[in-house]
């Protein structure tokens, strides 16, 4: 319990101090890692708001795909290492060319696992379909 | 002092040294009076130093470039090396600048350096993006990028720099799959889309009918936007060689073309400004096969390759050998060039 303002909006207030008074007033390579600085700012400030959501389905996503149960009322902490260890085992079994794992079913899943992130990392990257580029003729 | 003022004063002193240090080396190669004037740090990175500067000798103003490596400890390659590469490339046709000089006495400007001519335009991803709006020659641009390829790959062993060559026991495709292998063993956190890349490469390698090889040549290696000079009038240059070795042609034509380089301009795929077309129109009028397998082949292996990258750079903040906000930034970009890998792939 901590007193007002909330983590949201200190974020919101660290995201304004950014733009409206430090920003205009930097320029070179300082100025350039302003604004890397001023993004993660945003990227924290989304990840508050929807981070253990994305987590979450993150992990269900994954259990599902890889048959492992899911145990419910889990905290943030052990959620993550356990989408980690998941993910671990996901990859192990695609270096192992497991034939149990579905293809279209692995591709959509961490297809999803992506977007998730990105709608924090970088919000509307999804829009452009890179599949557009495969070759045409197979 | 403000930091900004701190910076200002320490860039200062460095180009004293340097018009200095020019003044000195080009009046003993030129035997001659020379004036060095109107310094302008193009740009300065830990790894590279390029400086704009005018030579004057009596009537004659010559616009010139430096390009110097700081620390001869983190070069890729041997800046020698890398000078002569740009001859062979200029002696083939390429559109790149004239190398004056080559030095590697560190007395002059600090570390091994050369002089080159200077190609004046716009070498700034999002300007370039802005004035071939403004201008309509991204095509005419992708084009000539094209022929460069053609003319560079077309250039036979008899006439390579010496130290291009493929010593490898296996392939370029081969060797680069193990090469991404050891790097994503060094991953901090699984990674699936990256082992699924890893798969769909290996049952995907390029090959050829039996008993025949693939091709091997010279390539850039980064000929991408930030490393082209655009003008009003078109591709005026073709810089930063360092990276350039043996490889398959396919490689280089590649490289322009992933997501990473069109900066929003998605739907343009050779650097945000031209359709994949126009850069196999110039590349095969030139005398280029175009193989869109390979091509399709080596631009999801660079991708994965950058999202490694990125990954790497994160880890080189978080061990604390670089620690650095944009190296930490780039962590949380390697969702894009998963998102970018997966529909390269997409079955």
């Amino acid at each position: 319990m901590q007193d007002r303002p909330d983590q949201r909006e200190l974020l919101e207030t660290l995201t304004a101090f950014f733009e409206d008074e430090l920003l205009p007033n930097l320029d070179g390579a300082l100025g350039y890692r302003a604004l890397v600085a001023a993004n993660l700012v945003k990227i924290l400030a989304r990840e508050s708001r929807s981070g253990v959501q994305s987590q979450h389905d993150a992990h269900l996503h994954l259990a599902d795909l890889l048959g492992e149960p899911v145990e419910e009322q889990q905290a943030p902490e052990e959620s993550t290492s356990m989408t980690h260890a998941l993910a671990a085992e996901l990859a192990r079994r695609l270096d192992a060319r497991d034939e149990s794992l579905d293809q279209a079913q692995t591709w959509q899943v961490l297809m999803d696992i992506t977007r998730a992130k990105l709608a924090i990392v970088r919000p509307g990257y999804d829009s452009w379909d890179s599949s557009t580029e495969q070759p045409q003729d197979g | 002092m403000t930091a900004k003022k701190e910076m200002r004063q320490a860039a200062e002193a460095d180009v004293d040294a340097l018009q200095a240090g020019l003044t000195r080396f080009l009046s003993e190669q030129w035997d001659d009076a020379v004036t060095v004037q109107s310094l302008q740090l193009s740009s300065a990175g830990a790894r590279r130093l390029n400086v704009l500067f005018d030579a004057v000798r009596g009537d004659v103003h010559q616009s010139l470039v430096l390009t110097a490596i700081p620390n001869a400890n983190i070069m890729i390659q041997p800046i020698v090396d890398e000078a002569e590469t740009i001859r062979c490339a200029h002696r083939a046709g390429l559109d790149v600048p004239d190398v004056l000089f080559v030095s590697e006495n560190t007395d002059y400007v600090g570390g091994p350096f050369f002089i080159s001519t200077r190609m004046d335009g716009e070498t700034v991803p999002r300007k370039v993006l802005r004035l071939v709006a403004a201008q309509g020659h991204g095509a005419a641009i992708a084009e000539r990028l094209g022929q460069n390829f053609a003319r560079l790959h077309a250039i036979n062993a008899a006439h390579m720099p010496t130290h291009i060559q493929w010593r490898e026991s296996v392939g370029p495709a081969e060797f680069s799959l193990l090469a991404l292998e050891e790097q994503i063993k060094l991953q901090l956190q699984p990674a699936p889309v990256f082992n699924l890349a890893m798969r769909w490469l290996e049952d995907h390698l390029p090959s050829v009918g039996v008993g025949k090889a693939l091709p091997i040549c010279l390539i850039h290696a980064d000929m991408r936007s930030g490393n082209l000079v655009i003008s009003e009038d078109g591709l005026v240059a073709i810089l930063d060689w360092e990276g350039s070795r043996a490889g398959d042609p396919m490689t280089d034509l590649a490289w322009p073309c992933l997501r990473t380089w069109r900066f929003g301009a998605d739907a343009q795929e050779v650097g945000g400004f031209a359709e994949r077309s126009a850069l196999i129109r110039g590349y095969e009028a030139a005398g280029g096969t175009f193989d869109a397998q390979r091509f399709h082949w080596w631009k999801v292996c660079s991708t994965l390759r950058w999202g490694l990258g990125l990954a790497g750079q994160a880890r080189t903040h978080l061990d604390g050998s670089m620690p650095n906000i944009v190296m930490a930034a780039s962590g949380r970009r390697v969702a894009e060039l998963e998102y970018d890998l997966l529909g390269l792939i997409k079955p």
